[in-house]
């Protein structure tokens, strides 16, 4: 598989080089810290490992049931908000892998605020929550997960509001 | 079940996790030499535990940027540090929806307007979550 320009950026391998070099001179200059470090290390990747295989397994499940097609058809439909959050929470990859088909959708009529409720949902990562609820408990998780989809309903009015963004073929769209 | 989808979707979900893991090692290690270096009060000076904190999580948050699997890491450690949640849950719901870095991307893509606006909200909205959600579970628990 090719991969394209932006997933081959050196950018996330550069700073574990850095934090590790910055590791490397803090104990050369303190020695006496390096089991603390390497134990709070240990401590927290204990806390992240099992859910990181969650999230695979929850990953492969999204990744094979919504694709790009899946999400213009929707849009079509007649619940236009309704798509915009549950797609967007389902949808996957990095944000501005996004942005091209959006632009298409906009240029067909989508109107600002389906695209600013779908990006804001798009901060909901169901397959990355086994990871919050770890950390934050359950009934925290929930309870975000539903104001922030309520939010982005909101941010959806708002923008629609501030930028006219509902124009005239948003209605089939 | 088509087996080549399958397959592709275990390589999606790999090469994502794959493309998360040098980030998340990364701040790990950081996470845990800031434990030893910098002690908890200087978080609580930072953050005072009021309403004013939302608004620092929320600020720093929209700095920052990255996988939100990184800002779950920070978050948790802020907390056990003694930062108030609704600061916390503003900080990662910032980190999150506002996207200073994709902001010239946006802009071109979706029109400057659009994302100027859409991430100025998600700046105010964040403030907003923070405070319903911990209020509601305060509520709950």
């Amino acid at each position: 598989m090719k991969l394209r320009k932006s997933e081959k950026s050196p950018t996330p391998l550069i700073f574990l080089a850095i934090t590790v070099f910055m590791f490397l001179i803090l104990i050369i200059l303190k020695p006496e810290v390096f089991w603390s470090i390497i134990n709070n290390s240990i401590k927290l990747l204990i806390t992240i490992l099992p859910s990181l295989l969650l999230v695979f397994l929850l990953l492969v499940i999204t990744n094979y049931f919504i694709t790009k097609k899946t999400i213009v058809k929707h849009f079509q439909g007649k619940h236009g908000w309704l798509t915009a959050i549950i797609f967007g929470m389902l949808s996957s990859g990095p944000i501005y892998m996004w942005y091209p088909l959006l632009s298409d959708l906009k240029d067909k009529g989508l109107s600002n605020g389906f695209i600013a409720t779908f990006l804001y949902n798009r901060s909901i990562k169901l397959p990355i929550l086994p990871l919050m609820v770890s950390y934050f408990g359950i009934v925290y998780v929930i309870v975000l997960t539903l104001v922030m989809a309520l939010t982005s309903l909101l941010q959806g009015l708002i923008i629609n509001k501030i930028t006219g963004g509902k124009n005239e073929h948003s209605n089939s769209i | 079940m088509n087996k080549q989808r399958i397959l592709d979707a275990i390589a999606k979900a790999g090469k994502a996790l794959y493309m998360a893991l040098p980030v998340m090692f990364g701040v790990v290690i950081l996470v845990s030499i800031s434990k030893v270096f910098i002690p908890s009060t200087v978080y609580a000076s930072v953050f005072q535990n009021n309403l004013l904190d939302s608004f620092i999580g929320s600020s720093l948050g929209s700095i920052l940027a990255g996988n939100p699997i990184t800002s779950y890491i920070i978050g948790g450690e802020l907390l056990n540090n003694g930062i108030s949640l609704i600061a916390v849950t503003a900080f990662m719901v910032s980190w999150v929806t506002v996207g200073l870095i994709q902001l010239p991307a946006e802009s071109v893509m979706l029109g400057k307007k659009f994302a100027i606006y859409r991430n100025i909200s998600s700046f105010v909205l964040s403030i907003f979550v923070a405070i319903l959600t911990v209020f509601i579970v305060g509520v709950i628990s």
